[in-house]
């Protein structure tokens, strides 16, 4: 390399210097102007990079007269890889004007220079764009070896070979140097520039992306400090927290005070405390507090922060905080609904407590004075107190004998508001005629003497066992007899009877009368409001209330009444009631379940024994025990002695399952009264039956357990 | 009428009192009235009768509590109790049996079923015995 091109190459070294300085200047007024928009940017990009060819332009080394060597390449070059083709296009456009007013020898192959130069540089931009990775250095190289080679077709235009020879003598060496090196430090300068301003961008992007997030979370996010010196700060609160505490975020910030003193005052300890818990343990804060604003009631905060220790033994929080205020007030409201629930159920329980007592306690007071009246009748009836002649003992007979109509009328009224209560218990049981005769036929007897009516009792012999309550039923039959007594009595008496009816699973009990009869469309009427099972109020219509109570005890018993009536005759109240064979009781129960519904039900058995030291009274006592915890719906079977079953209209497995356990626990807490030894108790839901569809199979089920108890029986 | 009995009747009633003395002396009993459940316990205590005819309402200590107390006391508890009450509820029954009484009468009673269970109760007396069998 000749002294000449070493000129050259220094001059091409300033000139490219002078370049730097220019993109370093351009950098500053793009990094100032900010991102341009899209086409704005490129143009810019243009005008920057072809004023750099310029002003390199304005610093040549003229190498002969006319003939310019310079940088300019260089820029024109970059500008298509940092602007892209139009930016590489306008550019070059500029530094042609510019090469144009210069003039010279060289003129035409300076245009076609920079021509070249910006065709160069955007074939390697397509290039690096096909790569898809981006721009690197290997291009950066490329597009210095193009340029290179572009000046050198460039000069081939020279006006006379000498003059190109010459040039490309002296400028090659120094070009294929200072070209490839300067696009190198100049494009690294650039790429160096673009990668910081993307990274700039990235952080004001994710920071604006966080801020998006967390003003519009329904929450504040924060972070807390609490220095080792025990201080509270807050580096950080999302903006809501003006909406949730009614302090701006840049106000907490700055002074923690303003968020600590809306802590509800009663609150503020305890918040303190966990604070301090959380800190010390490192565990996840989750705090629930009130805060009070200046502009309305208190709100509910629940905060979760997760701590972490600083190095210098500060402890920092990362944490939300959500405004809990309805949720609070929601399960407030159900907590007061709850306590409503439970004191209403108290009440209603009180108010059960208390009209079972009035129901006794009037009854009570009605009984008493009954048993003056009826106690001194008798006793002057009996000539206790002075000999009385033949009429006045039959009206002291008729005084006792009102007196227990009375004393009937008063239990009728307890039944009646027991049985509209729901309040009645009903003792279903196996018993046999005699057991329910036996009970009323003195009272019946005594009644007849006194309305001078005969009466008798007929009872087919070998009945078999009923299946019903017989203290009721010995009711209906008292209210039956007063009835026949009083309408159909004077002529030819009154009979009592008893037998088997066409069903062998059926027994018919009965009083008939010899009076004037009832008429065919009073008795139809009378029938009907048997039929109907309906209110018990239609004792106004003129219904006797004895007949009520009969329905409805009869109804209660799984039995049904009828009436015949003959004019001149007579006439028959009966009432059939099933005898004790369960699958039959079971079949009248589903039959009056299915007759007070309109869709299908469920059924569910319930198996209880007792096993142990059980003797015959204790028993009993069980069976008592469990009559009592029957309810209406219910049927309870004593199956033998220690085994019964229970059918409820539960079906749900819970309430099946806590009702079997109500009964053990009852009957084992009944056992300890009665028994000295343990006895085992057995409770079991068996299963639940769908009726009527499945009616034939549970009614099959306890024909089964039927046989069973009877090959116990027998063996 | 196998024997004269001497009964004590507490009752609070005066009325069915007199009556229950009227009619008991009718028949050849011994009986005598009082008319609180404290003074009825004293006079049960001190005299033991042969049958006691107890009211379940009385004004100072209700018929139960008589039972109770009764069936703590070494002698007394062998007194056989019938109970003569207008609270019929089977709540009442049942808790006056296990209490120990010998039967429950309803009232207004019969008087035959009641000197009948007076004879009953009078002929099978057992120390102490729990006798489930009902009146009715």
């Amino acid at each position: 390399m000749d002294v000449f091109s070493q000129d050259i190459l220094v001059a091409l070294a300033a000139n490219l210097a002078l370049l730097a300085l220019a993109l370093i200047a351009y950098n500053q007024i793009t990094a100032f102007l900010g991102k341009l928009p899209g086409r704005f940017g490129r143009w810019f990009a243009g005008l920057a990079f072809g004023l750099a060819a310029i002003l390199s332009m304005s610093v040549p080394i003229a190498v002969e007269p006319g003939v310019l060597v310079d940088g300019r390449a260089v820029p024109i070059g970059l500008a298509a890889l940092f602007g892209g083709p139009l930016a590489a296009a306008a550019a070059a456009v500029l530094a042609a004007i510019y090469r144009l007013t210069l003039g010279g020898a060289g003129e035409i192959a300076g245009l076609i220079g920079i021509v070249l130069a910006a065709l160069s540089g955007i074939l390697v931009a397509k290039l690096a764009r096909q790569n898809g990775s981006g721009l690197a250095y290997a291009h950066l190289l490329l597009l210095g070896i193009l340029l290179v080679f572009s000046q050198l077709v460039a000069t081939l235009f020279l006006p006379g070979s000498d003059l190109a020879y010459t040039v490309i003598t002296a400028a090659t060496a120094p070009e294929a140097v200072a070209l490839p090196l300067g696009t190198l430090f100049l494009g690294t300068l650039l790429i160096q520039e673009r990668r910081r301003r993307d990274a700039e961008a990235a952080v004001i992007e994710s920071e604006r992306r966080f801020h998006t997030i967390t003003d519009n979370l329904p929450g504040v996010v924060y972070q807390s400090l609490l220095t080792v010196g025990g201080e509270i700060s807050y580096p950080f609160f999302s903006a809501p927290v003006q909406e949730l505490f009614g302090v701006t975020a840049e106000e907490a910030m700055a002074d923690a005070s303003k968020i600590l003193n809306t802590v509800h005052v009663d609150d503020f300890d305890r918040l303190t405390a966990s604070i301090k818990e959380s800190a010390q343990q490192l565990s996840v804060w989750d705090h629930e507090y009130r805060v009070v604003r200046k502009d309305g009631p208190f709100r509910w905060m629940h905060a979760k922060a997760v701590p972490h220790r600083r190095e210098n033994g500060d402890v920092m929080w990362d944490g939300i905080i959500t405004d809990e205020t309805e949720r609070k007030i929601a399960e407030m409201s159900l907590g007061v609904a709850n306590q409503l629930l439970t004191s209403t159920n108290q009440r209603l329980s009180t108010m059960y407590e208390t009209a079972h007592h009035f129901v006794d306690n009037v009854a009570h007071e009605f009984r008493t004075p009954l048993t003056v009246i009826k106690e001194f009748a008798s006793i002057m009836e009996e000539g206790l107190v002075g000999e009385m002649n033949a009429e006045q003992s039959d009206y002291l007979r008729v005084i006792c004998a009102r007196v227990d109509d009375l004393n009937g009328l008063v239990n009728d009224m307890l039944d009646l508001s027991r049985l509209e209560a729901g309040l009645i218990g009903v003792s279903r049981r196996e018993c046999v005629i005699p057991d329910i005769v036996g009970r009323v036929e003195s009272i019946l007897e005594r009644r007849a003497k006194a309305s001078g009516v005969d009466f008798a009792v007929e009872i087919e012999a070998g009945l078999p066992a009923l299946f019903c309550d017989p203290e009721k039923i010995g009711r209906v039959l008292i209210n039956l007899g007063i009835n026949a007594f009083k309408y159909g009595g004077e002529k030819g008496g009154v009979r009592l009877w008893a037998r088997r009816s066409g069903n062998p699973r059926e027994i018919v009990i009965g009083v008939t009368d010899r009076g004037p009869g009832i008429p065919a469309e009073k008795l139809e009427m009378i029938f009907e409001r048997f039929k109907q099972a309906g209110g018990l109020r239609d004792t106004a219509k003129g219904f006797g209330l004895g007949l009520s109570i009969v329905r409805e005890l009869a109804d209660l018993n799984l039995g049904e009444i009828a009436v015949e009536s003959v004019v001149g005759e007579g006439t028959t109240f009966s009432l059939t009631l099933p005898v004790f064979d369960p699958p039959a009781i079971v079949a009248r129960y589903i039959a009056k379940l299915a007759r007070e519904r309109t869709s299908s039900f469920y059924v569910s058995d319930i198996r209880i024994s007792v096993s142990g030291a059980v003797d015959a009274a204790a028993a009993a006592d069980c069976d008592a025990f469990l009559q009592q915890q029957v309810k209406r719906e219910d049927l309870l079977m004593r199956l033998g002695p220690d085994s019964w079953i229970l059918l409820t209209v539960d079906k749900r497995d819970a309430d099946l399952r806590s009702k079997a356990e109500r009964l053990r626990d009852g009957l084992v807490g009944h056992a300890a009264e009665i028994a000295d030894g343990a006895l085992a108790v057995e409770a079991q839901p068996v299963g639940v039956w769908r009726l009527p569809h499945q009616s034939e199979a549970l009614i099959a089920r306890f024909r089964a357990l039927r046989d069973m108890a009877l090959a116990r029986r027998s063996a | 009428m196998a024997r004269s009995l001497r009964i004590l009747v507490i009752e609070d009633d005066r009325e069915i009192a007199r009556a229950l003395l009227l009619r008991l002396k009718a028949v050849g009993h011994d009986p005598f009235a009082m008319h609180e459940g404290g003074s009825g316990l004293a006079a049960a205590i001190a005299t033991i009768p042969d049958v006691i005819i107890l009211d379940l309402r009385l004004p100072d200590m209700d018929g139960f509590a008589v039972l109770q107390q009764l069936q703590q006391h070494d002698i007394a508890r062998v007194i056989p109790v019938i109970i003569v009450s207008a609270n019929v509820a089977e709540r009442a029954k049942r808790e006056a049996m296990l209490l120990g009484a010998h039967c429950f009468i309803e009232k207004p009673y019969d008087f035959r079923k009641l000197l009948a269970a007076i004879d009953r109760a009078a002929s099978t007396q057992l120390p102490g015995a729990v006798n489930t069998a009902a009146a009715s």
